[in-house]
Formats: structure tokens, C-alpha cells, sequence
């Protein structure tokens, strides 16, 4: 944070609020407030002393006599021979307090690997739900082998150890592996965790339902007794089943099982789950499209991923969508689809055929960007934009086309003047230069901030522009981040209008900065905003940061909210 | 020597380590000659090799030299001299030199720590990933830093084992170090290593500690990690605690994280619970980023732990979870947002199912709930039935208007027939008319 900014504390107002704040916030002292990103403890070291150093425990202290009397020994081999006796020694309740506390500290030779993989090795034989525990509180692939060898060999006793060692998505995984060669016991444990918690509804980190991979095997392993559970199933995951179930019967017969799914009320939530991942359907699906209710045709319209594809958009462009039943308008969307799928290898029909669509700009800018984006020869690409109809096309297509033959980063950056010259010149590839500066000495890192302070006015609005146009995604540090968007938000021009998207104004853009560092630090979110100029774009971050820091302490944000100058108070009063 | 050729290698580590530790260089070349007949692990490969290399290097690179086992003989003698080995490699090639220096960083952090410049730019990145591979036997804090200063960024393993050492010291290191803000919902996660690993290992003093940190990111951490092992080790206090919690919405997570682990032991328990939680966040259950602008507004952020319970007692009796949220606002004029949005979800599942529960509804809940069945009906086409069931609703004007647009957009001729048809007044029929016709321009 720019300590040298207009200091927050001239308000009488803030310094009652501050009063009062202490008490709620504890060791909360307002005198260096972190930045974005950073941790808020000046605290810790002034106000609570640390407590002594916890004396090692006993196991720790003998360990250590070992190792003493291990290290001492100066020839490799009767080392070697040490840390295996060492490690064969061991109880197997030691063993996690060896690996946990690192108690085996000689390096500089293969002792720790020969001494861990000896331990490994018992561990594996003595007590591996042990060892399995540890693993999994230790994100360490110690135990991976161990668990697929009982998914194949011995699964009941690894679905104990899930019993008592509750991991859900874990266990979905290895129940994958157990539903190959025992999918009865699999669907039996799956029917029991969804019974005991939300297995049925959990979804992956691409959104995708965590049964599904698990249903996939289980409708290839055990069809019939996959079929028998799915009315005892909850929804959710009644759905996936089914849409495994159904997988099957479309790969056999697709029309057949298509003429099943219309006659079922959720048949089309049993399509969409095998659209979502089926690769090149789009001639079948042609195929079919004029038996589709209206229900069936809004669907494939909306999710329309499975429709033309790159093998058979011309199909798609020239199928009778509106004599199978699709709407104009419906089909106007199938036939943008195609032709996003037509635009890579052939440009100029797509431009032409654009023409006949009567398209929104969002519609054109998609086609154009995936079209652009494709053309591989510059010199081509400008003579297909020359040709584009109206203006407001043909600078579209140019934008994207800058984009994308910007120069690449190039070459690294070891000052801070080197750094906003590239920034200024580029104005692409902020995060390759941001991710660069995690390696400066921290001192040239601080001298960031300085150093765009100090650059002449022109040059810091184009810069604040480009750096917080880009600032979510490309990481600048927290130091320039906080005096960029300082100056961003003292120096309204026009020009600040970033971008046309709403959420890249410089309310919004300010606010987010503000939220995001009282999601760390309210009370220094606080200090930034108030030392502020009076402002809209003020009075939006100060409720912004109000709502927010609502939900984690809200007494403490009133209390804040009512400790602003009166001025303020109306400013928000107003936005409310 | 037959003996232990004997063994099977998977399961005999420590006492072919043994041997090998003990035995001539010559038994060595033997015994390699001997596992060359079949399948050699890796691990004893290995172990042929660290022995091999510390008692004749040269001997060693010389039996597997041009086989893809070179690597491993080059690689062990930076175990046994780092020195030596990484100034033979140099005069060999760059790949031999990589395969040092992968030794060098696995065995000898130290060493390469003080002997940086000697390992050629090219092959540290390997030394680098190397020296994470066991991260409890170096010294934590010099690991962290030296990582950092040569752009190899954080390993939460070895900060794991400095947490482990001298939590106050990693605490120190955080400080000193900020967050690169690298994950996309900009959370430190390296609070919760820290957070995490003391709450299991030494809750006491990550009490303390908590209690000296200003409110903000790491405190929560630090409380949410307390409760999770107060969860673990006494629930009723959990609950307890969880209670006392002042800021309803942090205090609904952990509601919802107890809840969770009623689900299958006493489902009638985790419905109070959830009561309880919508009783106290009547708008909204999870805390999220929430940026409000001139016209419009954003949000970011994960699905919470009460979202997860209503989620969870939706699947196990969609019924009463939606009766739950209705009762929470009997007699007012709307019903919260979660319950329309449970409306929703069981009437995309099952519109006729959730018709019927409709009827048998009363005042605001059949009102919310019949305008999730109209959007539902309008969705699959069934235009004339989705305006019956918008006429059911609170607010007739808007859902009727959107279910109009919607069929003017697929059947115009159908929306202008039914407004012709249908039993309106004159003022409504021209109302819709004139809808209909601006619809269209």
C-alpha cells in the first residue's frame, strides 16, 4: 500500500470507528495495513508474545540421539547398514512420526531414500490401513499401488478402510477400478455412501457428476444389476445411471433407443448427459432431429454441442431445419453452430453465408473471432476484412486479428522502466512479465510502485489501463497493483472507460480490487477506500466492501459503515 | 548371492539393500548381470547402482554405458560424491550431466544450494524438481527460499514440514512472502496447509496463534481448520461453537458442515439444522465475492457447506426440504431465493411430480412454486399449459408476458390464437395484442 497517500485517519468520524474497531477486531492495529495478497500481521510480533518453543517430546529427543549416533559414524557403508537397522527397528506407531516429523535429517548421500523406502516397505506389510491414512493426510502416491491391488484382489477390505477413513471422492475412484471385476459390491458401497451423505451430487472440478465415470463401468460390467437399483436411486444419480444405461443402447441403435428416450418424461435429461460427452453424433442425430418433440428441439438448441461438428457442418447448413420442426429462430442458431465449425477451412462461403443470417453483433463477433483466429496467412485475413460489409465488422475482425499476431513475449525483464516498456508497447502478455517479477529481489519489487509513480501522466493512464484491463488473470504484484488502481481511481478521464463489458468499468474494477483485498484485511480494504477522493467510484467500492465484509463480521462492518463522515454515509445511503 | 537373486525384488527391499551394503564390487556386477536375466524394479536398480557407483564409479557407468540404465549409474554417484561426478558429467555431455544433476538435487540439497553455478542453466531445473522428493530431511525455511529465489515457486510439502517444525516460523514465512494470487478463487492455500496441519497436530498452539491474528483471510483459515478438528473430536461442542458463531452466514457453513454428518445418522436432525440455517439467511446461503456496479453486478466464489446440506436433503426428501424452506416465511408476501431456486431444480427433474406437490400448496408457496412450473413448461414447448400455470403465480404480469415472447418466437400464429381465444377481457386482449406486434418488430 502507498503509505504516502492522503491519510485516512484526518477523518474524526474514522477515528471514533477505529476506537470502537480495536475492541472488535482484537490486535487489529491499523498502523501497516497489507496489501492485496498479503498477510495482515504486524500484530503477532508486537502484541502477542510467541510462546516458548514447545520442548521436543520424547520420542522426538531420542530420535534425535539416534541420528546422532548414526551421523557420527564416518564410513558410507556402516551408515547404510545403520539406516536400514534404523528403520527395522522401528515400531509401525513410529513410523508417522518419523516421516511427519522428519526426524531423519542426514543428507548429502542415499541414507533418507534407503532408510524411507525400508520403512515404506514395512509399512506396506505391517499396518497398511496405516500407511493408507498417512498417505492420504500426506498427499503422497505412497499408497496408490496398495489400494488398486485390493480394489482388484481384496475390495471389501478397502471399502472398510473408507468405512473408517471417510474420503468420498477417493473412494469413488477406487470404486471405479473395484466395479470392473466386482461391480456388485461396487454398486452395493455406492448405494450406501449416497445413502450417508451428498456422493450423489458431487461434481468434479469441471462440473461434471463424480459417479459418472464410476456408472460407466458399472453399466459396461453389470448392466441388468445397475437397471434393477436405479428406482431406489436418488435422482441425481438416478440420472447418470441412466444415461450410462442409455450410452449402451445408443451405441447398438441409435434411433431405436432415441424412440425410447421421447416416450420418457426425463428422457431428455438422459440424452443431454450423453451429448455432453458424445464425439461426432452429428449425422445420427440428423438423422432423428424431425421425430424430436418441442421440448427435445429447445434442448438441442440450447445445448447445441452435439450438433454440426467439423466433419459435417456443410450437413448441418443445409439439413431442412424448419421442415423438421425447428422454429426460425432455432434454426438460425443450429446454423450459426455449423457455420463456426465451416469458418476455419472456409472462410469466405461463412462470410457470405453471415450475410443471409441476420445476426446480433455477439453472434457476428463469435463468428468472426472463431474465423479470424483460424486464418492462418495475414496478408489473407486483411483482404477478407477489407471485404466485410460494414465498418463495425471489419474493425472487429481487425481487433482480433491484432490480437492475435501481437508480438509474443519476448526476452526477460529486469527493471521496472524494462517492464512498463513492454507493458506499453505489447499490451498483451502482462501475465508472462508479471510472472517473471516472482523472481526479483524483493527490493525491486518495491521498487515497482516508485517507479510508475514517477512516469510521465500520459504514459501512467495508458499503463493503468492495460495493467488493470488484464489485472485478474495476469497476477501484478501487490505493491504496483495497489498504486495502479490508486491512480486509476484519483484520475477519472474518459478514456477510463476500459472496455464496453460493465464489469471492466472503473466502478466495477475498483470495487473488485477493494472486495478482494478485505476478503484478506478488511480493515486495510477500509483505509484504501477512505483515503480516496469523494467519488461515485468511491461511494461503489465503500459498498461493495460494506456487503461483503457483512457476510464474514457484520457488527464490525456497521460499526464501520457508521463511523464515515457524514458525506459518505449519504454517498451510500444513495447506491442502497 | 543366489539368495538374494532368489527373492522377489518387489517385496525384498530392505534385505537386498542389505546385502548390497555389505557385498564387493564384484558381487555387485554380478548380481546386476544376474538381474538382467529378468525384470529389475527400478528401486533395486537403483540400490545396484548407489552401491556400484560408491565403490567404483567409473566401473559402474562403463557396465551400462549407451543403455537406458546409464542414467541411473550417473544419477547414483551424485548420491556418493556430487563433486566428482557432476566434473566427469561435464566432460561426458549435457545429458549426463542432467542425470547428475537429478542426483544431486534428490541426495544433496545442500550441496546444491552452495554449488549452484557449477550445475550449467540448463540441467538445474531438474536438480530443482528433484530436491522436492523428500522433503521432510532438508531444511525447510533454506529449501522455501532458495525455491523461490530461483522462480521454482512454493512446495507445500516442505512448508508442510517447516508447519511441522516451527509453525511460527512458517507463519513468518507466509508473511514474508506474499500470495501470488494463482488459484482462481485468489484463496492463499497455504493458510490452510498450515491451518490444517497444526489443527491435527498441535491445536493448542494453533489456538494461540489464532487469537493474535487481526481478522481477515488468516484467521478464518485458522478458525475453520479449529472447528474442523473440534468436528472430528467433539461434535456437540462443535455444535455448540458453531451457534455462537456471530456472522450468520459463516456461522450457516459450519451449521451445514454438522449437518452433513447427520445426513445418515439422524436425518430428522440435519432438517433442524437446516431450519435453522434458513432461518438466520433468509436471501442467501453462501458467502461469495459480490461486486455491485452501475449496471450490473458480478459474483465469485464456491457453493458453501449450507448449500451442500439443503442439496443433500433435496436428493433424500425433495418434500420436506422444500416445505423447510416454505415454512421459513409463512404469511409474508415472497419466499426466499433458495426456495425458488429448489423449486426450480425439482421442476426441471419432475414438473408432474412437482405439480402435484403444487396443489397441494397454499398462498405464497403455490404462487413461487407454479412460476417455476410455467418456466419449466415454456422450456419444452408446452406454451398454452406454461401461461396456465404463470396465471397461478404472485406476480401474474412478468411470467405471463415471458411465457407470450417465448411462444411468439416459436409459434407466432399459436401465441396470437390463444390470445384471441382464451377467456380475457377486451383491455387484456389488447394489451397482449400490442405485446405480441412489438414483440415482433
Amino acid at each position: 500500500m502507498n503509505l504516502s497517500a492522503p491519510s485516512p485517519f484526518k477523518s474524526v468520524g474514522l477515528l471514533a470507528f477505529l476506537a470502537t474497531g480495536i475492541i472488535g477486531w482484537q490486535l487489529a492495529t491499523p498502523s501497516a495495513p497489507a496489501t492485496e495478497g498479503e498477510i495482515s500481521m504486524t500484530s503477532v510480533t508486537k502484541r502477542a508474545p510467541r510462546p516458548a518453543r514447545p520442548s521436543r517430546s520424547a520420542a522426538a529427543n531420542t530420535a534425535g540421539k539416534r541420528m546422532a549416533s548414526l551421523r557420527a559414524l564416518a564410513d558410507p557403508e556402516a551408515r547404510m547398514l545403520a539406516s536400514i537397522s534404523l528403520a527395522e527397528s522401528l515400531s509401525p506407531t513410529e513410523f508417522a512420526a518419523w516421516m511427519n516429523g522428519g526426524w531423519f535429517n542426514l543428507r548429502g548421500g542415499p541414507e533418507l531414500m534407503i532408510f524411507s523406502k525400508v520403512l515404506l516397505e514395512r509399512w506396506l506389510r505391517e499396518a497398511p490401513e496405516d500407511l493408507m491414512a498417512w498417505a492420504a493426510q500426506n498427499n503422497s502416491d505412497a499408497a496408490n499401488g496398495l489400494m488398486d491391488e485390493w480394489a482388484a484382489h481384496e475390495p471389501q477390505r478397502l471399502i472398510d478402510y473408507f468405512k473408517s477413513h471417510r474420503d468420498d471422492r477417493r473412494e469413488l475412484e477406487m470404486l471405479e477400478k473395484i466395479a470392473v471385476s466386482s461391480p456388485a459390491l461396487a454398486l452395493q458401497r455406492l448405494r450406501e455412501m449416497a445413502d450417508a451423505g451428498i456422493v450423489a451430487i458431487m461434481r468434479d472440478k469441471a462440473g461434471g457428476m463424480m459417479t459418472a465415470p464410476l456408472m460407466k463401468v458399472l453399466a459396461a460390467n453389470s448392466p441388468a444389476a445397475l437397471e434393477a437399483l436405479l428406482e431406489s436411486m436418488p435422482s441425481e444419480m438416478k440420472i447418470v445411471a441412466e444415461g450410462a444405461l442409455s450410452k449402451l443402447r445408443l451405441d447398438a441403435s441409435f434411433e431405436d433407443e432415441i424412440r425410447n428416450l421421447q416416450g420418457r418424461k426425463d428422457g431428455w435429461k438422459i440424452f443431454s448427459t450423453y451429448l455432453a460427452y458424445a464425439e461426432d453424433i452429428g449425422p445420427k442425430l440428423l438423422g432423428v432431429v424431425a421425430s424430436f418433440s418441442p421440448e427435445w428441439r429447445s434442448g438441442l438448441v440450447n445445448h447445441p454441442w452435439g450438433t454440426a461438428s467439423k466433419s459435417n457442418a456443410q450437413q448441418w447448413w443445409d439439413a431442412d431445419l424448419e421442415g423438421a420442426g425447428f422454429s426460425s429462430s432455432q434454426a438460425k442458431l443450429l446454423r450459426i453452430q455449423a457455420l463456426l465449425h465451416l469458418a476455419p477451412t472456409e472462410p469466405e462461403t461463412t462470410l457470405e453465408r453471415m450475410s443471409g443470417l441476420k445476426l446480433e453483433s455477439h453472434q457476428v463477433s463469435n463468428i468472426l473471432s472463431t474465423l479470424f483466429s483460424s486464418v492462418a496467412d495475414p496478408e489473407k485475413a486483411r483482404e477478407l476484412i477489407a471485404g466485410l460489409p460494414n465498418q463495425e465488422a471489419r474493425d472487429a475482425a481487425t481487433a482480433i486479428l491484432d490480437r492475435r499476431t501481437a508480438p509474443r513475449a519476448e526476452g526477460e525483464v529486469t527493471t521496472p522502466a524494462d517492464l512498463f516498456a513492454k507493458l506499453a508497447t505489447e499490451k498483451t502478455n502482462n501475465d508472462t512479465y508479471f510472472s517473471q517479477i516472482k523472481n526479483w529481489p524483493p527490493e525491486k519489487v518495491t521498487a515497482l510502485s516508485a517507479g510508475f509513480s514517477q512516469l510521465p501522466e500520459e504514459q501512467k493512464q495508458q499503463l493503468s489501463h492495460i495493467i488493470i484491463d488484464t489485472m485478474e488473470a495476469s497476477n501484478p504484484p501487490a505493491n504496483l497493483r495497489d498504486e495502479v488502481v490508486r491512480y486509476y481511481a484519483e484520475n477519472p478521464t474518459p478514456k477510463n472507460a476500459i472496455s464496453e463489458e460493465p464489469w471492466k468499468s472503473p466502478n466495477a474494477a475498483i470495487s473488485q480490487y477493494v472486495v478482494n483485498l478485505s476478503t484478506n484485511d478488511p480493515l486495510a480494504a477500509s483505509q484504501w477506500v477512505e483515503s480516496l477522493p469523494a467519488s461515485n467510484t468511491k461511494a461503489w467500492a465503500q459498498k461493495n466492501l460494506l456487503s461483503n465484509w457483512q457476510q464474514y463480521d457484520p457488527k464490525a462492518a456497521d460499526r464501520w459503515e457508521k463511523s464515515l463522515p457524514e458525506a459518505d454515509r449519504a454517498a451510500l445511503k444513495k447506491l442502497k | 548371492m543366489e539368495s538374494i537373486l532368489a527373492l522377489d525384488p518387489a517385496s525384498s527391499y530392505a534385505r537386498i539393500a542389505r546385502w548390497l551394503a555389505t557385498v564387493t564390487e564384484q558381487d555387485i556386477a554380478a548380481c546386476w548381470a544376474g538381474y538382467q536375466q529378468g525384470k529389475c524394479p527400478d528401486e533395486i536398480t537403483q540400490l545396484v547402482f548407489i552401491n556400484w557407483t560408491r565403490l567404483n564409479p567409473q566401473a559402474a557407468i562403463a557396465a551400462v554405458a549407451g543403455t537406458e540404465n546409464e542414467r541411473n549409474a550417473w544419477w547414483a554417484w551424485a548420491a556418493n560424491d556430487p563433486s566428482s561426478a557432476l566434473s566427469a558429467a561435464k566432460a561426458v555431455g549435457r545429458e549426463q550431466v542432467s542425470h547428475v544433476a537429478t542426483g544431486i538435487g534428490e541426495f544433496d540439497p545442500a550441496w546444491l544450494r552452495a554449488h549452484l553455478g557449477e550445475i550449467p542453466e540448463s540441467c538445474r531445473g531438474d536438480a530443482f524438481t528433484r530436491m522436492r522428493k523428500w522433503p521432510t530431511g532438508q531444511d525447510p525455511q533454506t529449501s522455501l527460499k532458495f525455491l523461490k529465489e530461483n522462480g521454482m515457486g512454493f512446495d507445500d510439502r516442505i512448508f508442510k514440514s517447516l508447519v511441522r517444525k516451527d509453525p511460527w516460523a512458517a507463519f513468518d514465512w507466509l508473511k514474508e512472502n506474499p500470495n501470488d494470487y494463482h488459484s482462481f478463487d485468489k484463496r492463499d492455500r497455504r493458510l490452510d496447509v498450515l491451518a490444517s496441519t497444526m489443527a491435527q497436530e498441535n491445536p493448542e498452539e494453533l489456538e494461540r496463534l489464532a487469537a493474535g491474528v487481526p481478522v481477515g483471510a488468516a484467521r478464518r483459515a485458522m478458525e475453520q481448520a479449529l472447528f474442523d478438528h473440534l468436528l472430528e473430536t467433539d461434535p456437540a461442542a462443535a455444535l455448540e461453537s458453531a451457534r455462537a458463531v456471530e456472522a450468520p452466514l459463516v456461522a450457516a457453513q459450519r451449521l451445514g458442515q454438522i449437518g452433513l454428518g447427520m445426513i445418515a445418522t439422524d436425518l430428522d436432525k440435519a432438517f433442524e439444522i437446516a431450519s435453522e440455517i434458513l432461518a438466520a439467511n433468509p436471501g442467501e446461503l453462501d458467502i461469495r465475492n459480490r461486486i455491485e456496479f452501475e449496471n450490473g453486478n458480478m459474483w465469485s466464489g464456491n457453493p458453501g457447506k449450507a448449500s451442500e446440506l439443503m442439496n443433500a436433503l433435496f436428493e433424500k426428501d425433495r418434500e420436506k426440504t422444500l416445505a423447510v424452506m416454505a415454512a421459513q416465511r409463512a404469511g409474508e408476501s415472497t419466499l426466499q431465493e433458495t426456495f425458488s431456486d429448489f423449486a426450480a431444480k425439482w421442476a426441471e427433474d419432475d414438473v408432474e411430480g412437482f405439480m402435484d406437490w403444487t396443489d397441494q400448496q397454499s398462498g405464497i408457496t403455490q404462487q413461487a412454486s407454479a412460476q417455476q412450473i410455467s418456466i419449466k413448461l415454456a422450456r419444452r414447448g408446452d406454451y398454452s399449459e406454461a401461461i396456465e400455470w404463470a396465471g397461478r403465480g404472485s406476480n401474474v404480469g412478468y411470467p405471463l408476458t415471458s411465457v407470450l415472447s417465448q411462444w411468439q418466437r416459436t409459434d407466432p400464429e399459436a401465441a396470437a390464437a390463444w390470445v384471441e381465444s382464451y377467456d380475457l377481457t377486451n383491455e387484456q386482449k389488447a394489451h397482449y395484442r400490442d405485446f405480441l406486434k412489438r414483440a415482433a418488430q
